[in-house]
């Protein structure tokens, strides 16, 4: 185990519910990991899973109505951040963990100047007057990589490209030197060539300033690629989590081993077709007590039918919910 | 693959796009029943539209009949308008007295009684003198007296059926006769000669048709009209003046017939052991005979009041609901399919008809185009078709804008753009894609639109330029009530009241179909 | 910018032209003239009124004659009221419609943003329930039905404020308070439910969440990073408020008895006073094009992608 004053975060059992007309959706529900100082944690799962939320929630921007966090404790820095007051509460967002979204075309304010919403949040979270938090701003910018940031700087988001707003975002998330970084798909909206510019970016960044990395991401690619840790999700909860190598090496959850398959891989030439997992995700509203991923499943057994697998650590440093490896589990 | 089958699958089968995709309609509607404001709206309109409807059918007077001496009587759930003639009278004989020196009232009030609206004078004097604190001279009392008696006995006819027995001797409904048959009855009638009787019709049926004309094209110069009215008279055929001929025998006839009926029944109400409405057939000689119901006029209940021609309020407000909300319909879906149309057109061919289009939306969007139907209907003149035909010229170009862009977004989004390219027709797309995708903001926005409509007819009927007397609408009752408001104040509340709670239920009828159909507009909960 | 400004001035000149035309087509051929419900004139007092007017000539060079004096600014003589030219009538009651519409328009703006915002902000309590009620109320509730009503209750019965008269009579500044609540409610109305919803679904923007995860606290996520947004619809909306005020303020103007313009111009389009109508369809014309100007200018100050070169 690694020494409790590196771990900046450790999420308990998360959960967030959303009340809808046809019910309610467990969007995530009993989310648990821990991140430690200058770490990279994966998150990946289908679309709808429940990741944003979970790094929603930890931020406590899950919008409410209708989202609600029923359940479970955000430790950072031995704090709670959902039972913080309000005032604390932004004192740590933008500061202590900022985020980067999917989407930057939509993610700046079209209104203001780049100038603007980066002096803000600089002036509010240092100690800095504003042409400080400027200069500041525009040495983030060429941190980034945008040419002439000085000129830049004082342009509208809409005059940026797709690419160099993001890394705009990127500037303005890392300008407080925050803790933690939550990136949340920061280049599914971009076009490949610049998503790995932008992935690099964020990794390089985060290694120079010993920031610890959420990476949300479809992209198993992505993940190996950057990850020290992985969490699997499906249907709002954790099904596998284990350090990078093992997951890839050995994937025990049969959805972690779809998922891995259904990566195109240039060394399996032979492969003919691609793998995907049929059907669908289940609906988040009324799940019974049984293995969510059940249906879709090769392996499922009777007991994945009518009782839901807990996450048990079937390896040290490995949990997986699955019920082909609780016995294995219990035995040890 | 098959697990999906499996025993516990119904809740995991429940996938949101799915349920989504395939029954927007039916997702609406509950969400539209959730809405208890929404709901409530509906049954609201559902009995406007049926008071509207049936409105010639319902138990209620006529809208259009004048009866001067039940001129302003107020509303009234229990008093009738005989009770509540006396009571107005009195009121005017009590202050007369007051003014002429006769009462003596407390100082105090008497301050307070340059505070009060003439309503709460008469109210009060009123109070005192049925206390018996105001004593009437005897002529004073005679008005009274006089009053009383014709209250008591004043009666109305009403002529339902007159019968002819012809030679086969059966009973026909005169109104069937031809107008040679009439004309023997009447002079019969009458005892005048038939070809008196006939030249007498024929006049009065040229003068029908001359008045007729002049109302038609009013503001014509007079040679004009001349002329006019000479090419109607000209080409009027057998068929139609015969009618006009049949028309003006009949009621000639029935009133006639309501003299002698007048003799019969006032003779059976004067023994005073008749109940009304009293129901009798008259016989008229041996051939003529008629059903004939007698009320006392002055037992009728006005429960809105009347208005200045004693005309009832309740009935007029029913009636001007009618022509309001018809206007508000029809002018909608007009306006909504021209909008559709050129909307259509716009979005589909693209390129310079839509330019040009677009052009001319944007042009009469930037005119005051309301001053424009104001000076057209002032121009024009006031009926129900110019109103109709003005609003609807300049009512359409929200539609069209609305469905150029619809169509031209579906146009190029990507699944179009995919069927495209599997051959499908780009029209054939649209229009099955139109459908379910604009109808649901057509919807919405007609149902909007309604109200809107129906403001701007009152809205020109108010300043005089939309429907006028006899027919009514609720813009023009407003509008008539506005001056003796404060004398008569429920000429102005009844069809503002009518009229708002109509406009609120379409108005939130809308709103709630707007969530309905989409509920991003709406946060979900 | 100078030059979108030029361009635009100039664009109004056709708009403009096509309004004096298409108005003063309807009005003539319409039957009738302005001096047939004066019978009793003789055939040749007709003939030399009509010649005095200019009306004996074929329409195509009053047409001609009219935009000549129209850009001399001169709006020609009315042919009702012999003391003086339609300049001067217009020019008169004008201000006063202005007054009238500047209050009403303030009310409607001022409230209606603010009640929307409130509205949006405290979402789902009861603030925004009594708003949205009364909102619906303004919406609902015609203008000609709410001006009596209000000189009903506060005139008449409550005796409060003055029934109608202006701010030149005996009770001065009182008189502009109902016409002028009347003639905003149904754009403060408008106004307030498009503010709300404006401000709803910025408040769930992207960039709105971005500024949150900053840190930001409300009032500047608020007034800095939701405002501005939210009142591009608002400000789209105020050209057709615009027109919807100046045909309103003919109703309310009729109503309380304002002198205004609207006055003249329900009774001129009764009398066919050519010029009277057409004077007044064309300054009602003029500010609202300058108001739509206006509003462009203010759009384009608010987003700034859109520019214009
Ligand atoms: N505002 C909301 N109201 C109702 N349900 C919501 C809301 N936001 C999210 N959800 C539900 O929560 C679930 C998880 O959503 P989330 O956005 O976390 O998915 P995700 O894993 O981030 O997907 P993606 O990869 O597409 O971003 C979804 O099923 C979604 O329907
Ligand atoms: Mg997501």
């Amino acid at each position: 185990m690694e020494n409790n004053k590196d771990k900046v975060l450790e999420v308990k059992g998360l959960q967030t519910y959303f009340k809808t007309d046809s019910g309610v959706v467990k969007a995530v529900d009993g989310v648990s990991f821990d991140l430690y100082r200058g770490e990279t944690l994966g998150i990946v799962g289908e679309s709808g899973c429940g990741k944003s939320v979970t790094n929603l929630s930890i931020m406590k921007l899950i919008p409410s109505p209708p989202g609600k966090i029923v359940g479970g404790e955000v430790i950072f820095k031995g704090e709670n951040i959902i039972a913080l007051p309000e005032e604390r509460l932004r004192s740590i967002r933008g500061n202590s963990i900022s985020m980067i979204f999917q989407d930057p075309m939509t993610s700046l304010n079209p209104f203001l100047k780049i100038s603007t919403q980066m002096v803000e949040t600089i002036v509010l979270h240092q100690d800095m007057s504003k042409s400080e938090a400027k200069k500041k701003a525009i040495e983030m910018l060429t941190l980034v990589g945008i040419p002439a940031p000085e000129k830049r700087i004082d342009s509208y988001p809409h005059q940026f490209s797709g690419g160099m707003r993001q890394r705009v975002m990127i500037a303005m998330a890392l300008s407080c030197n925050a803790d933690v970084l939550i990136a949340d798909e920061p280049t599914t909206a971009l076009d490949v060539t610049i998503q790995a510019q932008i992935l690099e970016l964020i990794d390089e960044l985060s290694k120079k300033l010993n920031t610890a990395v959420i990476m949300i991401t479809h992209d198993l690619g992505v993940v190996a690629g950057m990850c020290d840790k992985v969490c699997v999700m499906y249907a709002g909860r954790i099904v596998e989590k284990a350090l990078t190598e093992d997951l890839f090496g050995k994937p025990f959850h049969p959805y972690t081993s779809g998922l891995i398959q259904s990566v195109p891989r240039l060394d399996h030439a032979t492969q003919e077709k691609l793998f995907s997992i049929e059907g669908q995700p289940p609906n988040l509203i009324d799940l019974p007590d049984c293995c969510p991923f059940h249906p879709r499943c090769h392996k499922a057994m009777d007991i994945c039918r009518s009782k839901y697998p807990k996450l048990t650590e079937v390896e040290p440093g490995r949990e997986v919910a699955c019920w082909l490896y609780m016995d294995k589990g219990e035995d040890k | 693959m098959a697990k999906v089958k499996s025993t516990k699958e119904t809740a995991v089968n429940e996938f949101d796009q799915e349920i989504k995709g395939n029954s927007l309609g039916r997702d609406a509607w509950r969400r539209l029943k959730k809405n208890k404001m929404a709901v409530a709206s509906i049954f609201v309109v559902v009995i406007y539209a049926f008071l509207s409807i049936f409105a010639s059918v319902l138990p209620i007077y006529s809208y259009k009949e004048i009866i001067l001496d039940h001129q302003h009587l107020r509303p009234s759930l229990t008093k009738t308008a005989g009770e509540l003639m006396l009571e107005k009278k009195k009121k005017d004989l009590y202050f007369m007295a007051y003014k002429d020196g006769r009462v003596e009232i407390p100082a105090e009030d008497k301050e307070a009684l340059k505070e009060m609206s003439p309503n709460q004078i008469w109210a009060y004097f009123y109070e005192i003198g049925e206390a018996g604190g105001i004593e009437l001279n005897t002529s004073e009392q005679r008005k009274l007296d006089r009053m009383i008696e014709d209250i008591e006995t004043e009666l109305m006819f009403d002529i339902k059926k007159i019968n002819y027995l012809s030679d086969e001797g059966k009973f026909v409904n005169i109104e069937k006769l031809s107008v040679g048959q009439l004309t023997e009855i009447y002079s019969g009638l009458i005892g005048a000669s038939i070809s008196d009787i006939m030249v007498q019709s024929e006049k009065e049926v040229t003068l029908q048709i001359t008045n007729q004309t002049k109302v038609e094209n009013d503001g014509v110069s007079d040679e004009e009209m001349a002329r006019i009215i000479a090419n109607e008279l000209e080409s009027i055929t057998t068929k139609a003046k015969d009618k006009l001929l049949i028309a003006t025998l009949v009621s000639k006839i029935a009133n006639q017939v309501e003299d002698y009926a007048e003799d019969d029944l006032q003779a059976v109400a004067e023994e005073g052991s008749t109940s009304f409405p009293l129901t009798k057939t008259v016989s008229v000689n041996d051939r003529l005979e008629a059903k004939v119901q007698a009320t006392k006029m002055h037992d009728r209940k006005y429960f809105f009041g009347t208005d200045y021609s004693g005309r009832d309020m309740l009935s007029r407000i029913i009636y001007g609901g009618q022509v309001s909300i018809a206007i508000g319909f029809i002018g909608t879906i007009t306006s909504v399919l021209i909008g559709i149309v050129v909307g259509a057109f716009a979005g589909y061919l693209g390129g310079k008809v839509d330019y040009i289009l677009m052009r001319i939306v944007d042009v009469i969007y930037g005119l005051p185009y309301m001053l424009l139907v104001i000076i057209m209907m002032a121009i024009f003149g006031r009926n129900i078709m110019n109103l109709f035909f003005a609003l609807a010229i300049v009512s359409w170009l929200t539609v069209a804008r609305m469905v150029r862009g619809q169509i031209i977004s579906l146009k190029n989004s990507e699944f179009v753009e995919a069927a495209r390219s599997m051959g499908a027709s780009p029209g054939r797309i649209i229009f099955k894609h139109l459908v379910p995708n604009s109808l649901s903001i057509i919807i919405v926005f007609s149902t909007l639109r309604i109200p809107a409509f129906i403001m701007m007819e009152s809205f020109l009927s108010f300043l005089g330029l939309g429907v006028s007397a006899p027919y009514a609408s609720w813009g023009s009752l407003v509008g008539d009530a506005v001056e003796g408001m404060t004398l008569y104040p429920w000429r102005l509340l009844f069809p503002a009241l009518a009229m708002t709670v109509f406009l609120f239920a379409m108005n939130f009828l809308g709103d709630g179909l707007r969530d309905a159909f989409d509920p991003q507009s709406k946060n979900q909960l | 910018m100078t030059k979108y400004i030029i361009r635009r001035l100039l664009g109004m000149i056709p708009t403009l032209l096509i309004i004096i035309t298409i108005s003063f087509f309807i009005i003539r051929i319409a039957p009738g003239g302005p001096f047939d419900s004066e019978r009793s004139l003789p055939e040749q007092v007709l003939q030399n009124i009509e010649a005095k007017y200019h009306l004996d000539e074929p329409v195509i060079v009053q047409y001609g004659r009219y935009l000549f004096d129209v850009l001399r600014g001169d709006l020609g003589p009315s042919y009702r009221y012999q003391d003086h030219d339609v300049n001067f009538y217009i020019f008169t009651s004008l201000p006063n419609s202005i007054i009238l519409g500047i209050i009403a328009l303030t009310i409607a703006i001022v409230f209606g943003i603010s009640a929307g915002m409130l509205s949006a902000v405290r979402q789902n309590t009861w603030v925004d329930y009594t708003t949205m009620s009364f909102a619906i109320v303004g919406i609902s509730v015609p203008l000609f039905v709410i001006g009596p009503v209000l000189q009903w209750i506060f005139a008449m019965n409550l005796g409060w404020l003055p029934t109608s008269g202006w701010i030149d009579g005996d009770y001065g500044l009182k008189t502009l308070i109902l016409p002028s609540i009347t003639l905003s409610l149904g754009y403060f109305a408008n106004i307030a439910r498009l503010m709300r919803s404006s401000m709803l679904e910025t408040l769930r923007s992207d960039y709105i969440r971005t500024a949150k995860a900053k840190g930001l606290k409300n009032s500047v996520i608020l007034f800095k990073h939701t405002l501005k947004g939210a009142l591009l619809p608002v400000v789209s909306y105020l050209g057709p408020a615009f027109a919807g005020i100046i045909t309103g303020s003919v109703v309310v103007e009729q109503i309380f008895r304002v002198p205004g313009l609207g006055k003249f111009f329900v009774q001129s389009s009764f009398n066919r006073d050519y010029t009277l109508i057409m004077g007044v369809v064309i300054v009602y014309s003029v500010i609202l094009i300058i108001m739509n100007f206006i509003v462009d200018i203010i759009y384009s100050f608010l987003d700034p992608r859109i520019s214009y070169k």
